[in-house]
Formats: C-alpha cells, structure tokens, sequence
C-alpha cells in the first residue's frame, strides 16, 4: 500500500504533495524500467536516480484540471527506513475546480498494489484507495 | 411490478429500525460473536474435558529428478482417529493441485491489462505449467485400489467400514509432480534455477498427499487450497528418505538418522564441536561448497530423517549450499540453529543467518514456552519468507561486489525471526491457517517485534509501534476490512494480518493490561495450546480469563470492525476555588476580566473616547460611570467574616488550599475506544502523566468530561504524547491548540535549513 497526502496551501497557492511507498517496491520498478541498479538511499546511490522517479511519475501519477494534465514539480525525495517518501508540488492548482486524480503507482508490476490518497481540503478530508481497476478518480 | 416495489421498501424500512434498536454500544460483551463454550473448549479459552485431535504417521520415500526437475515419492499413512466418532470418509490435501492447469486458483485469479504490464506479470498471467498431482495408485495395506475422489486441492478416500473411535487406518499413496520454477511462476516451494554453473536449489513443502484436520470446529477442515490460506494439519510422526544426487547437501525437518552414509567425517566432526561453540561452526565452508558446485556427480545418495510431533515436513536440496550451525541450550538440551545457502547469500548469511535463528530460539522462548525440536533451519531461498516445522526458507541477496544495504541487512534478521518464530506460531501453536491468517502472522509478527528489540533498541521494526499502523486505518475504508475475515478475502494482507494484529497485541501489553497482566496471559495461551489447535475464541478468552481484563470491547473494536482512533481534547475551562474573600477574589474577577480578548471595534473606539457625549458633557455622569466593581469595600468585607465565622474547621481548611481545577472535555471523534492518556505540562516546566482507562466511553458517549487539580498551573496539555493508541488525528490533541507541521513542510524546511544525509555523505567522498 502506498499513501498519498495531498493539502493546498493557501499562502503558496499550490497542492503539496507527500507520497510514501515501499523502498523496496519502488526500487525494484525503477531499476526493471532503466535496468540498471539504482541503490537508493545509499552511497551508491544511481546519480540519476532522481530524473528515474521523475520519469516514472511522468506515466503513473496525473492530476488533471480543464482536460490539461497539471505540470508537476519535483521537489524531492527522502528515505527513512522501509519507505521511500516523494514530495511533489503543483503550483497554480485551483481548489474549485473540478480535479482528475490519476495514480498508478507501482501496479504495473504489483497487482496487488493498492494506492490510497488523503486530499485535505481546510478540516476536511477526502480519503479514497485507487488500485488495478480503478486507477483514477475525479474530485 | 409495483406491488414487487412497495414490499421491498418495506422491509428496507423495517430493516433499517431494527438496527437502530438493537445494542450498539462498544463494551457489549462479544456473546453473539464467539462460539458457544461447550466441553471440547470451555468458557476460559481452554481444551474442555472432551477436546480430542487427531494423529497422522508419515513413512515416506521420496526422490528428486535434477535432470527433469520432477519430484517422486510413495508414502504410507496411519491415520488415528481419536474423535468420538465414526469416520465413512478421510479427506486428504493434495495442494500442489493449485499449479494443475485447470486449478481454480488460475481461474479466480483476476487480470486487467493496464495500460502497460510488466513481462513479469505476463509471464505469470500467460503460463500454462502443469504441476499438479499425478497419483500412480491409491492402496490399502493388503496391495487393493482405494475408492477416492479428487475435488480440486482435495482427495476423498471412502472406506469400506467408518473408521471408528480409537481405531487407526493405514493406507499407501503413489505420487509424482513437475517442480515448479519459483522465479518464473512464483510459489512457497519450488526451484530456483542458476545459470551460470547449470545449477538447482531446491526448497521442496507441501510436497506430499496430507491429511486434513478433522476436529470439532469444522469437521473436516476441507476448504480448498487457492494460494493464499496456507495450512493447518495433524500432528503426528514422519520417517523420511530422500533420494538427490550425491553431491547435493540437504536441510530438512527432522533429525538426520544416516549421517555416516552421507556426510564426511569431517563434516560430523565439525558438527559435534558446533554444540558446544559460542558462534556458529562451518560445517561445509564456502570454499567447499564452490568446488562442489562447478562439478556433477551421476551417482545419488538417500538421506534419512525422522521427525515426532510435527504437523508438516519440508526439505530443502543443492550443490550449491554452504552449511554452518551452532548449539542452543535448553536446560540439558541442545538445539542445533542452522543454516544453509549458497555463495550469492554471502557475506550477509554466514554473519547473521545462524545468530538470528539462535536469538529466535532464545527470544520466543522466553515468552511462551521452551522450543522443543531438536533443530531449528534457515535456508537461503531468493524472493521470499516461508515456514515449515524446524525449517524455513528465507530471501536475502547481496549485490555481487560483496555490498549489501542497511535494509537489506534487517531485511533479512527479521525475515529469519519472523519465519523461525513461526515454529512457535503455527506450527506447534497449531491455529487454522487456511480460516486464519492473523492467528499465526499476528502472534508472531508481535513476538517477532519483541525479538526485535532484543536484537538492537534501535532495530527498524517495520510492525509493532501503534504509530506505523495509522496510515493503513485512517482515511477510506473500502479497501480494508476486519482482522476477522476469512484468508482468502483480506485485502492488504501485511497491514491486515500481520501488521494491525501485530500492533493491537503490543498496545495491550503496554498500554491497556501492562507488560506483567500481559505477559502471563499470553504465555498461558502459548502453553495451553503448544501441540493442540485453537481458535480465535480460545485466544480472546485465555487473554481474559488469565488476567481478570474485561477485553471484548478491544477484540470488538480492534479484531471485528475496521474502526479507527481519534480522540479530541475539545476545550479546557480553568477553574479555583473561591472563598469568597474580596481581598483576593475580586483582584481575581478583574484579571480573568482583562484577559479577555477585545473585541475589534472596542479597540478603534478607544482613540476616540475623548469625543463620547460623557466626555464632552460632564453632566450626564452619575455614581455608576465611576463605580469601580473590583474594588474592595468595607461592607464586602464584614459580609466574607460573618460567611466565614460560620464555616466548620474542615471547610475552612478546604478553602486554604489553593489549587488549580481544570475540566476537560473530550471528543470521542472515531469509532474505536480507546484509553485517554494525558500529559500536563505546568507553568514551572514540571510534567505529570495521567492515564483513564477506556472505559470512560462505557455509557456508548460520544463526549467525556474529566476535572483535574493541582497546586500549580499549567501551561499546556498533550494527548496520547508517547503515540500509543494509534490516534489518526493529531492535530486535536493538544491545549492550546497546536498547528501540527505537514510530512511536506518538514521536508522543505529541511531543505532549506540543510544538505540531507546523502549530500553529506556525498560530498564527503
């Protein structure tokens, strides 16, 4: 299971993103679609391991507003123990507007993979599990 | 057609009050849940007088085919039935037919086709392996066919008379099945296959025609094997002689009976020094193992095993392994911990492997009862974690350079806890699997996390900290649901049955009984149940009925529904005692009074004061204009000496103390009860802790209030501040109220303030 925070922030007028996943899960698929070892969160560390989570977040995880996907902003990743965690920001984003959420992670080589989102809108959240069948869905 | 209509809506109706009317409250005692007691178990989770199990014996000769990969044995089985009553029928588990290739396992397996699939996934989508059963015969002991039927994963076989109460039954089963490539197809048992010296390792289970469990929860306990709700069997004794080539090493359940036949003498001799030494002895060196593996031997050797009291037996064969062990002592008796693997395990598994098992042994030990076998095994099996009595197969590669990460290194310490564990739970705590999967996974991933921190106080346990279970219960529910539900329909298997379980049991034991209440109720379940086969119900009642802990409510919230925790500290009043002498309680009101926040327009009307028709018109003042409330008259204070002349010596010195009461209401916000544990901080930075137990929910409220008093005052409350209920909302919990920084902020806060632990490393090269 991954978990993905989303919360807008007011001040920067952006969608923050916070997206946990398994270390082992995540690296397993990136190094599959570059086949090449990617040790992350180590020394070795690949020094394109960064543009390899971009790239595979390019074709899993949309967020589209007006029929036009959102342009994504990386702003990093971190690795604390089992878990890899992938911040993301999404700047412009317009909370009254109609959202598409589409988040694949992972679930082309896990399909079992379930991947649930918490979108907090002031105190309310919004909590949904997207998986094989259901990869998206509109808010 | 409309009349169809009205009476469905009716019912609805009717449906909808009868759930409104009937007893929702958390603390109902779990009566309708749990089976009725009777004299197989009792009413104190224990066997009754009448509890029965059955026995089956294994004589078994099995061989391995390493040039077809096919796997052949012919087995005889003594059945003992020691229920009261009379059997027409046995029915025997044939689970390798799950890889038939018309296995409903294949059949029910959903597939999609996304929008891009892994070669992987089609591979295993696409296969078309045959590895089922192929029975050659089915006899009795006078060399006659049997009548037996086989549905899917089950063998019926049909007697001629009911087997009677007491009585025993033997028969013989022919057998032989295609090996199946665990890397290709997946798989608990199978081969993996490698390349570069044209070599196998084998990690061969459930490999034999078993018998079922007939007992008096399920009678026959045949429910078809689909891959995921593994096993549950009868105990009994097993003779085994496994035919491989000679060259390969085998790991096995069970004692070696020929060791002189296929060992060297060196090997015996490092064996006997192993019992006795402090840190595990070679048995076979990596150096050995790598001549032996370049070359094939065309000869073939017979190992022979003997295990008693096992419900399973599992074995593991290669050129390729690498053998090491050391003695673990129980009183007058060794336990050999061993391990098996080949090169590509190292250096990790010569260096942790055999200590992690010994620690296992030690650990579990201590919580519940004294391992009884006399061999406890871990063997190197890339990709997965797998259990059988006394032998397990467990994952752990470093890179080729020697070079292995952090993760990988307790990846692979508490796969052999956890996998070794489960000797203790399932396979001599003997719950139903196939029914159960939080009986065995749950049990040990908590003792496994005691292991852990056994191991390392700071040891990165993935499950067991109330905190790590939070992401997985707050927030949607439709993909999750109750630790209660049969194997085969749990969604989120890890989170359900091993981590949510696992987290439960650990808050009972620090938060709910304490580690004493605890620790001897769940060693009296172990104890009571070592070599017999409980059910849910037992667990819950021996937890209770040992330790005088009324837990239905926790069972209820944590085990039957998908409910989560989130408890409010809503509002805090201050409150002291007044004893109504003006001298102080007037000084008192006045400060309350300018503590008060003012109200906006207050403030700018303030500027313009000296324009008010009172200013400007001095005659509209009368006496209330400069009537000051807070001052102390002499009539307040004659009237406060005759109140207090009159007041008994108790009260008055009631009223000399001077503390501070504080009323605070909570919000019962999710639908999990929970204890209220409170943190108070005062003024003078001092702390006390206060701890109400959950039954302050008992009456089925939604609020609680609860007042508090101390000499000094405080300066701010915390709620649950060592996270121990696993509360999904934090930022509720804390007087005054606390903005709790997102995942995200922290991140860019770090950012911003400094290079993370990579660049530094990094840069440090």
């Amino acid at each position: 299971m991954s978990i993905t925070d989303m919360e807008y922030n007011e001040a920067s007028k952006s969608l923050q993103i916070s997206m946990k996943l398994f270390a082992d899960d995540l690296e397993f698929v990136l190094e599959k679609e570059q086949n090449v070892k990617v040790f992350l969160g180590t020394e070795k560390e690949h020094e394109k391991a960064d543009d390899f989570i971009k790239s595979y977040l390019n074709t899993h995880f949309f967020i589209e507003q007006s029929k036009g996907s959102l342009p994504l902003t990386y702003v990093g990743k971190e690795i604390d123990k089992d878990y890899t965690w992938i911040y993301i920001e999404v700047k412009n984003f317009k909370v009254k507007v109609e959202t598409l959420l589409t988040n694949s992670m992972l679930i082309d080589y896990f399909k079992d993979q379930t991947n649930k989102v918490n979108y907090k809108k002031g105190d309310e959240v919004n909590s949904f599990t997207l998986y094989n069948q259901n990869i998206s869905k509109e808010f | 057609m409309k009349r169809i209509l009205t009476v469905i809506l009716c019912s609805a109706g009717l449906m909808a009050y009868a759930q409104e009317s009937t007893n929702k409250n958390p603390f109902r005692q779990l009566k309708q849940e749990l089976p009725a007691p009777n004299s197989y178990r009792t009413a104190a989770g224990f066997p009754g007088h009448e509890y029965y199990q059955q026995k089956a014996d294994y004589v078994m000769n099995v061989e391995i085919d390493d040039k077809k990969q096919i796997l052949a044995g012919e087995e005889t089985v003594t059945y003992h039935n020691m229920s009261p009553d009379a059997l027409p029928y046995l029915w025997v588990q044939l689970d390798q037919n799950m890889r038939a290739k018309d296995s409903d396992t294949k059949k029910i397996a959903q597939s999609s086709i996304g929008e891009s699939m892994s070669f992987d996934n089609l591979k295993r989508m696409m296969n078309d392996f045959d590895g089922g059963f192929k029975l050659d015969f089915v006899k009795g002991m006078d060399g006659q066919d049997l009548k037996y039927t086989v549905n899917k994963t089950m063998m019926r076989i049909d007697l001629d008379e009911p087997l009677k109460s007491g009585e025993s039954f033997s028969f013989q089963i022919k057998w032989w099945y295609n090996i199946n490539d665990r890397m290709q197809i997946g798989g608990r048992s199978g081969y993996e296959y490698f390349e570069e010296e044209d070599n196998y390792l084998y990690t061969i289970a459930q490999f034999f025609p078993r018998m079922a469990v007939y007992n008096d929860v399920e009678g026959w306990q045949n429910k078809q094997f689909l891959g995921r709700g593994e096993f549950t069997l009868p105990f009994g004794d097993y003779k085994v002689s496994i035919t491989v080539p000679e060259d390969h090493t085998i790991a096995s359940t069970g004692v070696l009976q020929n060791p002189k036949e296929v060992l060297t003498a060196k090997q015996i001799e490092r064996l006997e020094k192993a019992k006795t030494a402090d840190q595990p002895i070679l048995i076979t060196t990596q150096a050995e193992a790598e001549k032996i593996e370049k070359k094939k031997a065309t000869g073939k050797k017979t190992w022979t095993y003997h295990a008693e009291n096992v419900r399973d037996f599992g074995f593991a064969s290669s050129r390729k392994f690498m053998w090491d062990a050391v003695g673990v002592k129980f009183g007058e008796r060794t336990v050999m911990a061993m391990s098996y693997y080949p090169k590509e395990g190292n250096p990790v598994w010569e260096q942790y492997s055999t200590k992690a098992v010994a620690h296992t042994l030690r650990s579990y030990s201590d919580i519940t009862f004294d391992y009884p076998y006399p061999v406890a095994i871990s063997v190197n099996s890339k990709s997965i974690g797998m259990e059988y009595p006394m032998i397990c197969f467990n994952y752990g590669r470093p890179e080729k350079d020697g070079t292995y990460t952090a993760r990988l290194k307790y990846g692979v310490i508490s796969v052999i806890i956890h996998e070794v564990g489960h000797n203790f739970f399932p396979m001599i705590v003997n719950s139903d699997e196939r029914q159960w999967t939080w009986m065995d996974e749950g049990l040990n991933t908590f003792c496994q996390y005691l292991a852990e921190m056994e191991w390392d106080v700071n040891y990165p346990s993935r499950r067991g900290p109330a905190y790590k279970i939070v992401d997985y219960m707050k927030g949607d529910k439709s993909n999750i649901t109750p630790i209660m539900t049969n194997s085969e329909s749990i969604f989120q298997f890890g989170n359900n049955a091993y981590g949510k379980p696992a987290t439960a049991l650990n808050i009972l034991r620090e938060t709910i009984m304490d580690r004493e209440l605890f620790d001897y109720a769940f060693k009296q379940y172990a104890q009571t149940w070592k070599f017999k086969h409980p059910t849910p119900a037992d667990f819950f009642r021996v937890m209770e009925d040992a330790s005088a802990t009324d837990l239905d409510w926790f069972w209820r919230g944590w085990f039957f529904s998908t409910d989560h925790c989130d408890i409010a500290l809503n509002d805090v009043k201050w409150m002291q005692i007044s004893d109504k002498n003006p001298e102080k309680q007037k000084p008192f009101e006045k400060k309350i009074a300018e503590s008060k926040e003012d109200f906006v327009g207050d403030i700018r009307n303030e500027s313009n004061a000296k324009n008010t028709v009172v200013e400007r018109d001095p005659s509209t003042k009368d006496f209330y204009n400069s009537f000051d409330p807070y001052k102390v008259t002499d009539l307040d204070k004659s009237e406060y000496k005759k109140y207090y002349d009159k007041l008994t010596a108790e009260e008055k010195k009631m009223l000399a103390q001077k503390k501070n009461f504080y009323e605070l209401n909570f919000e019962l916000i999710g639908g999990l009860v929970m204890p209220v544990i409170l943190e108070f901080t005062f003024t003078d930075g001092t702390t006390q802790k206060e701890y109400i137990p959950a039954e302050i929910w008992k009456m089925g409220n939604k609020t609680a209030k609860k007042v508090f008093w101390f000499e000094k005052e405080l300066k701010s409350i915390n709620l649950d501040p060592n996270l121990e209920t696993a509360d999904v909302d934090r930022s509720n919990n804390y007087w005054p109220a606390q903005v709790v920084p997102s995942r995200f902020e922290l991140f860019q806060q770090k950012e911003r303030e400094s290079e993370n632990e990579m660049q530094k490393s990094k840069r440090s090269k």
